[in-house]
């Protein structure tokens, strides 16, 4: 889990398109994972209209009470129902997983383009930094920064972020490499455009492609690493509901309540399936001849 | 191969020295005076006063690094607010647990992910393919915690076979210390044999593609043969390379496995030391997993020409 590896994605693709929006809809695992996504993504915005319960607010009366025509999927040590919580918990996840891998790409693409473009010293000092940086396991690294920023859920996104940064620098770089050696970036030097427009204008656009396929597997990693901190205790603060605390929690009742570690676990791997099926048909839509 | 080990060794060595710097640079995320937030909970004066003195706090931070380095190389990394001991002695302690849960993690990998992915790459397309697809995708989709604790409530409190956690040492009992090892082992296991099983499948397509296996089949060598005498061979040679890697990603791994199971290893020792506000123990653990991923990078590569007789000549 703790892996976080570059997709092997092409060069030479245009992130924009009519034909490749039609061959990603062709492609089976790109619409089962959208499906999957759109389906969390209505479940984090209307949680509060979906969600039968207030996920905070305990009942006495029905503490570790197993599924049941009032509380479907069971209710929690203090009484909280489990589907509300599993409800509300899709919008920390789903966050972490944009904001970290948004943070992760915002840092790590223009360094790869510039350590691709220009090269040399440029090149150099970038790649040993993104090298020191991936020589960190990913869990490791987001577990000690998220130790050192405290522990909420906005440190655990910047912990995972920073983490995420160096996949994204040698994505961009191998991408960057390659195109600055075709004939239209010759020609756009020629032209006497400058290297702030041709990095914008003629690189960027095709190095947006693999960065968004890598974005999306990433996303995958970050909802996981996410899940991690919080049932180490580094994510999301209690009482508010997120789906590793909830597993943390639900760790101590294994024998009286298996149904509270059931639920969050179930939904963390279909929010990680989503993102990776949709990963792996983006990757083979823009990427035809893999 | 010499100059091989020392171009590798010449980009090894700076890297390791800027993970020092990062890891250094941990504790300047700590807000207000670093002594006290060094000293977790400890409040005793004297133990502040001694952090202070010794990392040299009022000095510029290159000097303070220079410091912090001169201490590591000598190999001490300070002592635990917690324990009290020096870090050095708990890490020797330590990671001999967790280099025993990742090598049973990277057999559990071995024997469950190559079979699956040679029986992948040969029924291509068929059935059992899918469901080979379908384990990778579980594999890297399942969070380690999760299946552990699934695998306690079967085993351990349904079933009562399997001890719910703790560790056994080998010393005391060998048979015992692998009962204890076999679920947390089966746990970190999974998803690197995922990642195996996807690898092999697509270098065996590869090698099977390959003149050498359409000469074979030419002379009439069978099916067998050709699979176990002449792609396999070609084939797990990027995996021998992958398996080094994910060694190192294993002993990451560990630290919610043995969060789970109660293992007494590196990734416990970390995690007690984010707990504990023990930050030099956080650093040092930090460390000492990068030193050891970039050494199996080094084992990786060399492997890899070792293997390889075309790079090798």
């Amino acid at each position: 889990m703790s892996t976080i590896e570059a997709a092997p994605v092409p060069t030479q693709m245009h992130a924009s398109g009519r034909s490749e929006i039609r061959r990603m809809l062709r492609e089976p695992s790109a619409v089962i994972g959208g499906t999957i996504i759109s389906f969390f993504v209505v479940l984090a915005v209307f949680a509060a209209w979906i969600s039968p319960y207030d996920p905070n607010t305990p009942d006495w009366m029905a503490i570790r009470a197993a599924p049941n025509a009032a509380h479907w999927f069971g209710t929690d040590d203090l009484g909280r129902d489990v589907l509300s919580r599993v409800i509300f918990g899709t919008q920390a996840s789903l966050a972490a997983g944009l904001v970290s891998v948004t943070v992760a790409v915002l840092i790590g693409l223009p360094f790869g383009l510039i350590a691709g473009y220009f090269g040399g010293v440029a090149d150099m000092v970038i790649s040993r930094i993104a090298d020191a940086l991936l020589a960190c396991p990913f869990l490791v690294l987001a577990i000690a920064l998220a130790a050192f920023l405290g522990p909420s859920l906005q440190n655990a996104m910047i912990a995972i972020g920073i983490s995420a940064i160096p996949v994204f620098v040698r994505v961009a770089r191998a991408e960057t490499l390659v195109v600055s050696t075709e004939d239209y970036i010759a020609a756009a030097r020629a032209q006497g455009l400058g290297h702030f427009a041709i990095l914008t204008g003629q690189v960027l656009p095709n190095v947006l492609a693999p960065t968004i396929v890598q974005a999306t597997l990433t996303m995958a990693i970050a909802v996981l690493a996410e899940a991690s901190l919080a049932f180490l205790g580094l994510g999301q603060l209690p009482p508010a509901p997120s789906w590793g605390a909830m597993l943390d929690v639900a760790r101590q009742f294994l024998g009286e309540a298996p149904w509270m570690a059931f639920w969050p676990g179930l939904a963390i791997i279909a929010l990680v399936v989503g993102f990776n099926l949709i990963g792996d048909g983006l990757n083979s839509a823009l990427n035809p001849r893999q | 191969m010499k100059t091989l080990l020392l171009r590798r060794l010449a980009v090894l060595l700076p890297t390791l020295l800027l993970v020092s710097m990062m890891v250094f640079g941990l504790q300047k995320l700590l807000p207000g005076d670093p002594a006290l937030a060094l000293a977790g909970e400890e409040r005793n004066p004297e133990v502040i006063e001694y952090l202070r003195q010794k990392y040299r706090f009022n000095e510029p931070i290159p000097v303070q690094y220079g410091i912090w380095l001169k201490a590591l190389v000598h190999g001490d990394f300070g002592t635990s607010v917690r324990t009290r001991l020096p870090i050095g002695t708990m890490l020797a302690e330590k990671l001999p647990v967790t280099i025993e849960l990742a090598i049973l993690s990277m057999l559990v990998a071995l024997l469950v992910g190559v079979p699956i992915g040679i029986l992948a790459a040969l029924g291509r397309g068929t059935p059992l393919d899918y469901g080979a697809s379908l384990f990778g995708l579980a594999g890297l989709s399942i969070p380690h915690f999760w299946l552990g604790i699934m695998l306690i409530l079967l085993f351990s409190v349904n079933l009562g076979w399997l001890p719910a956690g703790g560790f056994v040492p080998p010393s005391e009992s060998i048979g015992r210390n692998l009962i204890s090892m076999l679920m947390p082992a089966l746990v970190l296991g999974t998803g690197t044999a995922a990642i195996m099983m996807r690898h092999v499948r697509g270098a065996m397509i590869e090698a099977m593609k390959q003149d050498y296996v359409r000469t074979a089949r030419a002379k009439g060598v069978t099916e067998c043969s050709i699979v176990l005498r002449h792609a396999l061979p070609n084939a797990l040679i990027p995996v021998v390379t992958l398996g080094t890697l994910q060694f190192g990603e294993l002993l990451a791994g560990a630290v919610l496995t043995e969060q789970v199971f109660s293992i007494p290893g590196f990734g416990k020792m970390v995690v007690d030391g984010v707990f504990s506000r023990d930050y030099a123990v956080v650093q040092a653990v930090v460390l000492c997993t990068a030193a050891v991923f970039l050494l199996m990078s080094l084992i990786a590569d060399i492997a890899y020409v070792l293997l390889n007789p075309r790079l090798r000549s």
